[in-house]
């Protein structure tokens, strides 16, 4: 499997946010998107998570054009953002079960990625922000697709946690997943091989979308 | 489904719309008393006016809570498609504020002066004709997302669209209590409806799928 990005450009509300970006990952390979605040590591997931068009420029997996293809993107991309996608007023458990609906698989309480089984009966409002992260992160391992974008996954959580987040990355890395993550941290995996892909501002934007 | 349930009645939108609609009855009911023209016509303008603004009370929620956590994100990369959940959304919304409205209505409208009977058919008739005000409500939701203070702006878009139902819904609760009756009226107002819920879902989602791309 290879997921290969060609002069890719994006513009929002008329502005350019990148422009001529290109990258060529393949199986097994994790990708960090580095750069500075505001140089549209987000914007870069969600165009590929198909939220945003594509302005130029092209997105193909195996070799099969998918760019602004949604159908393919959303059987084979999988997006956490910020965002955890919780509820407040819904238990872990409760919350769990919302996405096991939506998905139509099931959260491996044996292995227990991210070590929920203490916290299941918690309100998510009681929930610390490490919590509400790796319930959200708990999404990953519910839905099992192929390509991974994750947008600071890292962020709230202690180190312990970002170890299980690596061990993760890794198992997904051996079946042959690929990971595209946006992180300031470098979480590198054990085969020291990952891309790492660095996003400038445009130098000709007059103002920044994001101030 | 069940989960569209369970966050609808955690947001209290239920309380919300009945006590809105129970003053919005009382304030308008004793407005009209003062100047002694109370009768039962005014009463049934009163409650199909009352029922349609208490309708767009919660809609703003609706996809917006959604968007700001995240779960819309989420759904549109779902297999479901985002027409079913917005039915679903729909339907959730018009039980758990136009409902509890309608069961009100007998226990209302009978010390005010219309029958058990008559109130029991009016009930029938707005049971057929309300859902499609959730479902238009929809779209004015979708149109504000992500927009500051769209309530008022919900309502300006919305509540022309819902004149259509409310004055066939209006005449035949007038035909109702005149134990008169005109099934072309009828006929009309579930057409109308039925129109409503079979288009929207498509409208609203389309532009969910604008919004976001």
């Amino acid at each position: 499997m290879n997921l290969i990005g060609s002069s890719l450009s994006c513009k929002r509300d008329g502005k350019l946010i990148f422009s001529d970006l290109s990258f060529k990952i393949k199986s097994g390979d994790v990708c960090f998107i580095k750069g500075p605040n505001g140089s549209g590591k987000s914007t870069l997931l969600r165009l590929l998570a198909g939220f945003i068009k594509v302005w130029t420029g092209k997105v193909s997996l195996n070799n099969e054009d998918i760019t602004n293809r949604n159908d393919i993107i959303y059987n084979n991309f999988f997006y956490i953002g910020h965002s955890n996608s919780l509820k407040n007023y819904l238990t872990v458990k409760q919350q769990i079960d919302f996405w096991e609906g939506i998905s139509e698989k099931k959260y491996n309480f044996e292995s227990d990625s991210f070590n929920l089984k203490k916290i299941l009966n918690r309100r998510i409002y009681e929930c610390s922000e490490g919590q509400k992260r790796r319930v959200g992160l708990s999404r990953l391992s519910i839905d099992d697709k192929k390509v991974l974008l994750l947008d600071e996954p890292t962020t709230s959580l202690d180190i312990e946690n970002v170890s299980r987040l690596k061990n993760y990355l890794k198992d997904h890395q051996k079946k042959g997943g690929i990971a595209i993550v946006a992180s300031h941290e470098t979480f590198i995996s054990s085969n020291n091989q990952d891309i790492i892909l660095t996003l400038n501002p445009p130098k000709n934007r007059e103002r920044d979308p994001f101030l | 489904m069940k989960y569209e349930l369970l966050f609808a009645l955690a947001n209290k939108g239920i309380l919300l719309s009945t006590s809105f609609f129970i003053i919005l009855i009382l304030i308008v009911g004793i407005g009209f008393s003062q100047i002694g023209e109370s009768s039962e016509k005014t009463l049934l303008a009163i409650i199909w006016i009352a029922i349609s603004l208490s309708s767009l009370l919660s809609i703003k929620t609706m996809f917006q809570e959604d968007f700001d956590d995240g779960t819309l994100d989420l759904y549109i990369l779902s297999n479901t498609s985002i027409e079913t959940i917005i039915f679903i959304k729909s339907i959730v919304h018009w039980i758990t504020t136009n409902l509890p409205i309608i069961i009100l209505i007998p226990l209302i409208s009978f010390p005010l002066g219309i029958t058990i009977y008559h109130s029991i058919l009016i009930c029938f008739v707005m049971l057929l004709s309300t859902p499609a005000l959730s479902f238009i409500s929809t779209i004015g939701a979708a149109l504000t997302l992500g927009e500051k203070g769209g309530n008022l702006l919900i309502s300006i878009f919305i509540l022309p669209t819902f004149l259509p139902i409310i004055i066939f819904g209006m005449k035949i609760s007038l035909l109702i209590t005149n134990s008169t009756y005109d099934i072309m009226a009828h006929l009309i107002l579930f057409a109308l409806s039925l129109i409503c819920i079979a288009i929207t879902p498509f409208i609203t989602s389309l532009i969910i799928k604008i919004h976001y791309t």
